[in-house]
This record gives C-alpha cells, structure tokens and sequence, in this order.
C-alpha cells in the first residue's frame, strides 16, 4: 500500500491552471465517489481518497495498492475528471508517494508551503478536507490518521515556532501596532475619516480584536452616518474632527484629500486636551491625510501605508527564519507517522505469525522428545517433520489469504485481527517493516 | 563560613538564571523562560539563606558593610522583580533586572566579606530600619527603571517605524509606563521614610538629623528626582518619554548616592571611610 498526493499549487502553476482545476462542493463529492468507486470487473487501486482545495491548491491524497495503476490513477485523475488531456498539466503538477506525501502534507498543515508563509486558514481547509472525506466515507483509517496526525501538525508547528506569529497584512500589522501601544485594546475607540477598503478592514479588524467603539466622520454627512451605521458606531461631522482626536485614541485616515487634513498644531492642541495621553494615527490615504510632521509630536505614534507595508515586510522575513524549524517538527512527524504505515504492512505479521509458531512446535517437541526417551534417528524425524507438517498446513491458508487480503481496501483490519487473537505484539518487540 | 559559600552559590545560580532570561528574550524560547523564573526562585531561597546564616553567625542583621547591603540590595530587588513578573506576566523584563542582580552581587563578591563586631554607633535598632527601608526603595526604583528602559527602548522603535524583533517581545508601551508609574509610586514613600529613619537615627549618634554630607545630600537628590518625577506627571502632564528618563535619572542619582558617593567622595556614611559604616 502506498500513501500518494497529485496536485497542483501556487508554487508550481499559474492561477489559470489552478481555476481549470477547481472544483466546487458538488464536484468534490462527485470526485471523491468517482475516485473511490468500485469497479465491477477491474476493481479499484484507489482504497481511501481525500481532496484539498484552497485558493492556492487543488491536491489529492490517496492511498493506492501496489500496482502502477494506482499511482497512474491519482496522478491523471484531476486532469481525467476535469475531462482535460492527460498531457495538459504535465508541467505543474506533482505527484509524491509515502514519505514524500505524508511530509508534504504536514508541510502544507504548518503554513510553510502557503503563499503567505504561516497563514492561520490553511489548518481550518486541511480539517475540512479531512471531515468532508470522513463524512462521504472516502477515508479508511489511514488516511484518517494521516490528516488527523496533519494537523496536530500544524498545530504543533504554530505553538512551537514562530511561524505563524506577528501580523502578516497590512490590517492586522495596524492592531498588532496598536496592541503595543495600548496594551488591551477594550477601552479604545477607533475613528476613521473617509472611506476606503483598506481603511474600513483595518477599522473592522481593530473592532474583532476588541476595540471598544468607532466614530466615522466624513465630509458627507450621510456618507458617515451609512458607515456609522454599518459599524454600530456613530457619525460626526468633518468639522468636529478636533473633538474626535480628544475622544479616540486609533486614527484611520483615508480620504482622498488632495491636502493633508491633520496638521501639527491641530494635534498638538489634541495631545493637550489629551493630558498627552497615547495616540495612534494610521494613515493609509494616497497622498497622505496626515501631514508627516505630526510624528515628531510626543507620545504621538504615525504610521502611512508604506510603514505599515514595511512592518509586514519585516515580518514576513521573521516568519520566514522559522521555517527550518517547522521543518525539522514536519520531517520528525513523517517519520513517525511512516512508522506507523509501515507496521501496517503485512509481510511482518507473516513473518510474526510463523515465528511464533515456529517457538511453539520447538518447544512442545522437545517435552515430547524428552518424555519418549530413547528414540531412534528414524522415529525423530518423522516426529520432527510431523509437527512441521501440521504447523505448515495450519499457516498455509491464512498467509495465502493475509497476502491476498494486503492489497484489498480493508486489508489492515485481517493484518490486525491476526496481531490480535495471536498476541504477536503481546510478547517481544513489535517488529517494523 | 557557610554564608560564603551559599553567597558564592546563589551567585552561579543568578547567571544561570540570567542567561536563561536572555536566551527566552533573544530565542523566544518558551522553555528558557519557564526555567528561567524557576532558577531565579531558586537563587533567591539560597541567596536568601545566605543572607539568614550571615545573620546568624555574625549576630546583627547582614547590612553593617558594602558586601553585606549589596547583597542584600541585590536579593530585594530579585524578589520584588518575582513579584512584578507574577502579576503582570511579562517575563522579558526578567532579562534587564537579572544582569543588575548578578552584577551588584558580582560587585559584592569582590569586597571584603569578614565578619567584623559592629562599632557602638551602629549597635542601634534604627540602623536596621533605616537600611532595610532604603534598600525596599532601590531596590522598587530600580525596578521602575527596567520598566523605564523597557519603555524607551520599545517606545525608540515604534518611533521610528521599523519595529525589529526584540520590539514584539517587549510589553506594550502603556504596560511599562503603568509599571513604571506604580512602582515608583511604591518606592516614594519608602525612600521619605529612609531619610526620616535616617535622621532620627543621625540624632541619637551625632545629635543633629542631617549632616551635609556628599551621601546624604546625594540620597536628598534622588528623593527629589522622584518627587519631581510625580509632579511633572500630574501637573504638568509628562507622559511616555520624558516621564521614562524621569526614572532613569533617578536610577542614575541612586547608583551615584550608593557606590560613587562611597568610594569616590569623602562621607561619614561610607563603607570604607572612618566609621567603617553601615550600607544604603
């Protein structure tokens, strides 16, 4: 048996290809039952399957018999399914078997084969593609313990490393600013001016992590009050501005203001009212809101968008420092996990099971020897080659059968069952494959 | 001698500890500072013990010379740090208060550390009091300082915008200006009671509360620094920066009123002067 992942990704193709390759909820499950299904006459290579599918890539995992025609299988199988010609995606796609696989999937698990290294969603898409497989009934205990030990994984990989630690978008690097700042973020109010996407997703993300409340001012009334209205915050008017400085401690400004509309001895009047207290100014309109000179004010922290690009930067290459050491907890993960894949295999508990028959007949031939006495070379040897006539006639069947049994899709459960009613793991080491 | 050798042990065990915390401030390793905190404890109970076997082998309380208060200096400020670290839950401080620990006693373990009987004028109850409140106060103002440094150093980079990593492990700015704040705010009234300990002591040795003397105007000064330090913030509304390097010089008037003073300047209130005096 062998554990196998074809696919594509953000590494290896072009958006184009990966939308070719998409799929949507009904055609994952189409797949997944196509990939699986038993065929009458020929059978099915293919045991268990599973499908991730994020953004960024469209990857199958299976576990396949030994014939070549499982790996051929999975390999074409995105390109069969999608009715393109099996040559078409040759260039970007991959195929990795058994320890390949399993460490590219724990790779995949910890964040450091994503496109922004160590995002958080990718464990969310790997848990979804597990119990998606799960609930179609795709997966059998392998590839169940593979996703399973996956994510612990990535789970592993985030609490260990740094990974996935200090904020890697231009939105989260403005509440994580904000949080060293300030601290707890609960008794903060936020006020945006002006309207812009990244502007009302930094505002949005300061409120998910816990500020307390917004006030938007616009220059249009109305315009402020629809906004105000979106956050559950209220509307003020542009002219009131000073009043929202002493009132707020985070500033998002994104107007398109041809001029700045902060200007130093605005603030400065705002940090006296303030008893100087922090404040932070976020500046994210292009040309700036906020006149560059305002920085220089105490306790007065300003930040424009090119700042905050240069702390995701930053942290970017953090992260990326990390990434040999998530390797390192993947490749110790693989290992474990192959070990355990391995001792699936039945070629040991043959050899366990004849072992352990083998200890037996000598040992209960010897008593006999002893009791019987004086026995001539003949009369030993036909009692010798009598127990090992009927040790081989017991075994013969059930090796056949074990072995046959190897490449069935439940095969494991007779390899466990044997292990089970001869205690093969009760007694000396368990032996792996 | 046994104190020495417990002295002695307490000081492997602070570098251990030290390194420790730095280790967790650099590597971010979370292991190094779960160990770091553990051995610090640790050197505190067997620098604690050191300072208890002293006691008792020379009969008076370990703080009649600069070895003696030094460590005794250093042993207050480790347990106070414990006690900063359990409430607020930052353990990277840890790596600005255990080099000043390890270094004051390192200091303390190049002095002379023979028992000696004390001299009649420190034979007094006050004496006790009058050290152990003013090392409660250094010991609470140095730690103010940490927070001060940790503050500016955090406060410089958000400044100017190019946060490095050591920046993310620091506590954010309002943390350590509140720390700063409020232990300061401790070591206020501790350092008022040392210099009125200080003088009722004075009065009953040499009749008079205050001799203008270099130390004693020196520990004037820094009680005046923090004073001014209050003033500033709730009158004048410093905050943030200027308020930090408020701490600092305080730090700074400390070091001076407690070492330089003592080696550099003649005093009645030195270590190695004519008295063979008491610490603090």
């Amino acid at each position: 048996m062998h554990i196998v992942v074809s696919g594509v990704s953000h590494k290896t193709a072009p958006v184009e290809v990966l939308e070719k390759l998409a799929f949507t909820t009904q055609g994952r499950e189409e797949a997944l039952a196509e990939l699986v299904r038993e065929d009458q006459n020929r059978g099915n290579p293919v045991a268990e399957g599973a499908l991730l599918f994020t953004c960024n890539r469209v990857e199958l995992y299976a576990l396949v018999d030994d014939s070549e025609e499982g790996s051929e299988r999975v390999g074409f199988f995105l390109s069969d399914f999608h009715g393109f010609d099996r040559g078409a995606f040759a260039d970007y796609l991959y195929l990795y078997r058994d320890e390949a696989a399993v460490s590219h999937l724990f790779a995949v698990a910890s964040g450091i084969d994503s496109l922004v290294v160590g995002e958080p969603q990718i464990l969310g898409q790997v848990r979804d593609a597990f119990e998606e497989a799960a609930s179609q009934g795709t997966i059998g205990r392998v590839l169940s313990a593979l996703f399973r030990q996956a994510l612990a994984t990535g789970k592993r990989a985030r609490t260990e490393t740094g990974i996935s630690q200090n904020a890697v978008s231009v939105s989260y690097a403005a509440v994580e600013l904000a949080r060293k700042i300030f601290g707890d973020l609960g008794s903060r109010q936020v006020l945006i001016i002006g309207a812009g996407e990244t502007g009302e997703l930094t505002a949005k993300t300061l409120m998910d992590n816990g500020a307390k409340g917004i006030i938007v001012a616009n220059r249009t009334y109305d315009r402020a009050l629809t906004l105000a209205r979106r956050w559950g915050g209220r509307a003020w008017n542009f002219n009131r501005l000073p009043l929202a400085l002493w009132q707020t401690d985070i500033v998002i400004s994104s107007t398109g203001a041809p001029h700045p509309i902060l200007r130093p001895d605005m603030v400065r009047e705002a940090m006296r009212m303030r008893n100087n207290r922090p404040l932070f100014l976020i500046d994210i309109a292009v040309p700036r809101d906020i006149d560059p000179a305002v920085g220089a004010i105490d306790n007065v922290y300003l930040y424009d968008i090119d700042d905050l690009r240069a702390v995701v930067e930053a942290n970017l290459q953090e992260r990326q420092k990390e990434v040999g050491k998530v390797e390192a907890i993947v490749a110790e993960e693989a290992a474990k996990f192959m070990t355990w894949f391995h001792s699936l295999d039945v070629v040991p508990t043959i050899s366990d099971l004849r072992r352990r028959a083998e200890s037996i007949r000598r040992a209960e031939l010897e008593k006999a020897l002893r009791r019987l006495g004086d026995l001539s070379e003949r009369e030993r040897n036909i009692i010798n080659a009598l127990t090992l006539g009927i040790v081989n006639k017991i075994l013969h069947e059930p090796t056949v059968r074990l072995k046959r049994q190897a490449n069935e899709r439940d095969g494991y459960r007779y390899r466990e069952a044997i292990r089970e009613l001869f205690a093969l793991d009760g007694g000396g080491p368990k032996e792996k494959g | 001698m046994i104190n020495i050798v417990l002295f002695t042990l307490s000081l492997a065990i602070y570098l251990g500890s030290t390194v420790l915390y730095e280790v967790h401030l650099v590597l971010k390793s979370r292991r190094a500072g779960r160990w770091a905190t553990l051995i610090l404890v640790l050197g505190a109970l067997v620098h604690a013990s050191a300072l208890a076997t002293r006691w008792l082998e020379s009969g008076h309380p370990p703080l009649a010379n600069l070895f003696e208060s030094l460590s005794l200096y250093a042993w207050v400020t480790v347990l106070a740090y414990l006690i900063v670290e359990w409430r607020y839950g930052y353990k990277v401080l840890g790596a600005f208060v255990t080099p000043l620990a390890f270094g004051a006693i390192a200091i303390a373990s190049v002095l002379p550390r023979e028992i000696r009987p004390l001299i009649p004028i420190l034979r007094n109850y006050w004496l006790s009091v009058h050290v152990t409140i003013s090392f409660v106060a250094y010991s609470l103002f140095t730690l103010a300082f940490v927070a001060a440094v940790a503050y500016l150093v955090a406060e410089r980079q958000l400044r100017a915008r190019r946060p490095d990593p050591l920046y993310y492990r620091l506590p954010p700015l309002e943390v350590t200006e509140q720390m700063g704040r409020a232990l300061a705010a401790l070591g206020l009234p501790f350092m008022t009671m040392a210099l009125i300990t200080g003088s009722i002591w004075a009065e009953r040795v040499w009749g008079t509360p205050w001799l203008w003397d270099a130390k004693l105007n020196m520990s004037l000064v820094t009680w005046f620094i923090y004073v001014v330090y209050f003033y500033a913030r709730n009158v004048a509304n410093w905050r943030g920066r200027r308020s930090a390097w408020m701490l600092v010089l305080g730090f700074i008037s400390i070091v001076i009123t407690y070492l330089g003073v003592s080696f550099f300047l003649p005093t009645i209130h030195g270590f190695d002067s004519f008295l063979m005096g008491i610490g603090g």
